[in-house]
């Protein structure tokens, strides 16, 4: 006997299961039909503006990773056996019939009730199994066929194509090997930069990487014979951009302190210049005073009150520090040489700073290797330019890249366009000009629009100054007139301020030394004090203060009653009350007589 | 012949199904509608359990039951609820009196307890010590007093009736109290048509007879065997599963589960439709429960069982609105797959 035979409720339910698969991904292919016929719209257009002629294939594709994707998500959603036969049981209306045969007949010495139930649920199950079809159909909705008309019509698009332009076609052997050799020297570079000798530049290993796709590239070049200028410069653009990246996150190393924490360790005479050296944000000069520091309280000769300060210094400064600061490097360092010193364990302290100092040493090492990064990025695009010679511009077009390397990223949208920079790739983004979307408070930086005290018109040749005849930018009103009352440090704070935040966001302006502007052509605008202005005081990027003048006039308040009245009521209440009074009789002519005589003053002065 | 037989089997649950119906006959010549509430009670008499109705007054849930009694041919009890009811009164006390020698000595005077089927009318007016003597006699089923321990005639069923509306001097029973009975079922207002024939019956001549169609062995004798109705597991986990539903702090518990219940279902509410699904499934000429048994048993299973919170009081929360809740968003066998 088969197991059929012996179990036919469990091979019954394995049939019902895949009746019910098959269902539910034609109802999943339902489902996801109109999506895949939207991604097919988009890969024909990408396949459009590519000019890959692989529609066929990827038409294909497209259709096997649905049909596979909705088969995917079935089979992991698939029933189990007995939820297979409930679902039967529940469509076919029999009350669980053949899901409770399913759990009895897997027993060894079944009940009398459920032998009695298997008795009676297997034939029936002999006379249903025909019936399942009607039961559970397997129907295919309209949905799914228009996938495939879709894919195919895709597939056919691509014989109408017309045929590929010159600078499409495979690579002429001589250029290929000024490609080689080009890539060879970036290569050598990349390596140049990963060698032992720059031990902390950090994220080394990504370095390496780099270095070996270049060498990759190069390998790739001399061996493939069909390589378009196009995917060559495309290659080479990935590989630029990568650099780019690699020297962007060398730069977000870096950790902006909050002003509180930095005035603070101003204040003290022993922590002001390491205050002023993390204000001026010069990694060198921090780890500089940092070492100072600590060797002061690693010396011998340091004495308790030295100590008492330095402790009391680390101890206003933290209190004052924003949570973010008290987690950065610097503000971890300050915590734990502040705990040592409240343990009165000044060279613990100590080593706190030292550790400080190499940190900020190695923070100064990252930077010149970002800055050697982005001079690679810079050699890897002007090397596509020796490539391809006058063609570059329009190949890195096609190849949908920015010719301006860098300085087209989407943040720098809203600047106008310089002339080609002809010293390198750069063009006219240079990293001393502030990063967009990153603008440092409280220090104005070179280059940005400086007003001159007193008149609120930028000083000649500020890199910021509106263009004439260009019209004015939206962010210099407010950052160019300084406010009357105001100090003037604070005028030229905030004005300096304004003007480097509406470089930040990108409101216009041109690179410094670009634009003129002669003296007092923006007349300074009134302040009216009695309205109310802002201040914006910039010099530490605090932000606006509001400052608002209330006018109130003298008012007069008159009784309406006289006085004289009022104190003859009280001493009418005070003379009957004297009536109700226990007063000595001795005294009660007295009292009375101090009465009469108070009335009778009061009734004079009416 | 072998009793375990599925053949015998399948014979004695065929003979219950008649039975019932008759009985169910039996009881319509006196009592008009409430066919749910008929099958119910009787359901419910057939799995053991006592039954709490709730309705207000006038509707026939004390004809109800007594018809029932008559129909069944057991010894009626009836106790008449009130604050100064003490539990001697309703279990039995040891009074003086004289043995055949003339001697004298304690005997012990039985309750009404000591009938089959005992109606407990307005039992909330009962005090909390009465109700708590009654309550334990129905989980015990024997009485002890003066030391001396009496078992109660089977079978023993207890119906209770509550009033809904008068709530002045009355002693809501306990939830353990109240987890002792099987089920609880409302009785609803009669319609129109009902009403007039309420009338036609009930204001002639003659009342309605009601004949004897089941013997307390017989009735003892079903009660054995419905418990042979098989119980598949996976009917047996969606029971599980919908008790689990009414606790607030279960895994999934629905939105308004959480809001508005403080304590969810018993084991005991569990075995309550474990129980009744059994029967429905022998009523039904079915040899094995399935899914819309435990559904129709859950409403008077579980609606006692469900104790709202403070904001469920406040919000009025019916409880059978939030068990249909439960029972609709409650995975059914077919549905709980993969």
């Amino acid at each position: 006997m088969n197991a059929d035979n012996r179990l036919p409720f469990r091979s019954a339910a394995r049939r019902v299961r895949t009746r019910l698969l098959l269902c539910r991904w034609l109802v999943c292919l339902a489902r996801t039909a109109l999506p895949a016929l939207a991604l097919a719209a988009v890969a024909w257009v990408w396949l459009y503006a590519s000019g890959w002629a692989g529609h066929a294939a990827l038409s294909l594709a497209l259709l096997a990773v649905w049909l596979l994707g909705a088969a995917a998500w079935a089979w992991r959603r698939r029933p189990s056996p007995a939820a297979a036969l409930a679902e039967w049981d529940r469509r076919a209306g029999r009350h669980e019939m053949f899901l409770s045969g399913l759990c009895f007949e897997g027993k060894a010495t079944p009940a009398p009730g459920e032998r009695l139930h298997l008795n009676r649920a297997r034939p029936r199950l002999s006379a249903e199994l025909p019936n399942l079809a009607r039961h559970v159909p397997v129907r295919v909705p309209y949905q799914t066929w228009l996938v495939p008309v879709g894919m195919a019509a895709l597939a056919v698009s691509g014989l109408l194509r017309p045929p590929p332009p010159a600078e499409d076609r495979p690579m002429p052997e001589n250029a290929r090997a000024k490609a080689v050799r080009e890539v060879e020297e970036l290569a050598e570079e990349a390596d140049r930069l990963a060698r032992p000798d720059e031990e902390d530049t950090p994220r080394s290993e990504t370095l390496e990487k780099l270095k070996k796709r270049l060498e990759q590239s190069a390998e790739q070049l001399k061996a493939a014979g069909d390589q378009t200028p196009r995917e060559v410069l495309a290659d080479l653009e990935a590989r630029a951009r990568q650099a780019e990246q690699l020297a962007d996150q060398l730069d977000a190393a870096a950790e902006p302190l909050s002003s509180d924490m930095i005035a603070e360790l101003e204040r003290h005479a022993d922590t002001a210049d390491l205050g002023d050296a993390l204000r001026a944000g010069k990694p060198e000069a921090i780890a500089e005073e940092a070492d100072r520091l600590g060797n002061r309280l690693k010396s011998d000769a340091l004495t308790l009150r030295e100590g008492a300060r330095m402790k009391n210094a680390l101890g206003q400064a933290l209190k004052v520090a924003k949570p973010s600061n008290r987690k950065s490097v610097t503000g971890r360092h300050l915590r734990r040489s502040h705990q040592h010193l409240q343990r009165n364990r000044p060279k613990q302290a100590g080593r706190q700073f030292g550790n400080l100092a190499r940190h900020f040493r190695r923070a100064a090492r990252r930077r010149a290797a970002r800055q050697r990064l982005q001079q690679l990025a810079n050699r890897i695009r002007a090397a596509g330019r020796r490539l391809f010679g006058k063609q570059s511009g329009r190949l890195q077009r096609l190849a949908g890249m920015p010719t301006g390397g860098s300085q087209a990223r989407p943040s720098l949208r809203g600047m106008r366009p310089l002339p080609s920079n002809p010293q390198g790739g750069l063009g006219g983004w240079r990293p001393q000009s502030g990063r967009p979307g990153r603008p440092r408070p409280g220090r104005p930086r070179p280059g940005a629009a400086a007003p001159v005290p007193g008149t609120g018109v930028p000083a000649p040749g500020a890199g910021r100054a509106p263009v004439p005849g260009a019209g004015q930018c939206a962010g210099q009103g407010a950052g160019q007139a300084p406010v009357p009352g105001a100090g003037q440090g604070a005028g030229q704070g905030a004005a300096g301020a304004a003007g480097a935040m509406a470089a930040a966001a990108g409101t216009g302006g041109l690179e410094a030394g670009v634009g003129t502007e002669p003296y007092g052509n923006i007349a300074t605008r009134l302040f009216e004090a009695a309205t109310t202005g802002v201040v914006e005081p910039g010099a530490r990027g605090e932000g606006p203060a509001e400052v608002r003048a209330v006018g109130a006039g003298p008012h007069t308040e008159a009784s309406t009653r006289p006085s004289q009245e009022v104190a003859m009521e009280v001493i009418r209440a005070e003379e009957e009350a004297l009536a109700e009074e226990p007063i000595p009789l001795t005294r009660r002519r007295q009292v009375r007589r101090y009465f009469a005589a108070l009335r009778r003053q009061i009734q004079d002065e009416r | 012949m072998n009793a375990d037989a599925p053949e015998t089997l399948a014979r004695r649950l065929e003979d219950f199904r008649t039975r019932f119906q008759r009985l169910m006959d039996e009881v319509h010549r006196a009592i008009v509608g409430y066919d749910d509430l008929i099958t119910d009670c009787l359901v419910t008499l057939f799995c053991q359990g006592h039954v709490l109705l709730e309705g207000v007054p006038g509707i026939g849930k004390t004809y109800l039951v007594r018809m029932v009694a008559k129909a069944l041919g057991l010894r009626f009890g009836r106790i008449q609820c009130t604050p100064d009811l003490m539990p001697a009164d309703i279990l039995g006390t040891h009074i003086l009196g004289e043995t055949a020698g003339g001697a004298r000595a304690f005997r012990f005077e039985k309750g009404p307890v000591f009938n089959n089927i005992i109606l407990v009318d307005e039992i909330n007016r009962a005090t909390p010590k009465t109700q708590a003597a009654l309550l334990e006699v129905m989980q015990e089923r024997r009485v002890t007093a003066g030391g001396e321990t009496f078992d109660l005639p089977r079978p023993f069923f207890v119906l209770a009736t509550q009033n809904p509306i008068e709530m002045e001097g009355t002693y809501p029973l306990p939830e353990a109290q109240l987890d002792r009975f099987l089920v609880k079922l409302h009785v609803p207002f009669p319609g129109r048509d009902e009403l007039v024939e309420i009338s036609r019956r009930t204001t002639g001549f003659t009342e309605p007879v009601v004949d004897t169609v089941m013997t307390g062995e017989e009735l003892i004798e079903i009660q054995r065997l419905l418990p042979q109705v098989p119980v598949a597991d996976p009917v047996a986990f969606y029971a599980a599963q919908l008790v689990l539903g009414t606790h607030p702090d279960g895994d999934g518990a629905l939105e308004p589960v959480s809001r508005f219940v403080a304590y969810g279902a018993s084991p005991r509410g569990l075995q309550a439709l474990v129980r009744g699904a059994r029967t429905y499934s022998a009523l039904d000429g079915r040899t094995a429960a399935g899914v819309e048994d435990v559904r129709r048993f859950a409403r008077p299973a579980l609606r006692h069982r469900v104790i709202l919170n403070f904001e469920g009081e406040a919000e009025s929360v019916n409880v059978d609105h939030l068990l249909g809740e439960i029972i609709d968003r409650t995975p059914t066998p077919a549905e709980a797959d993969t």
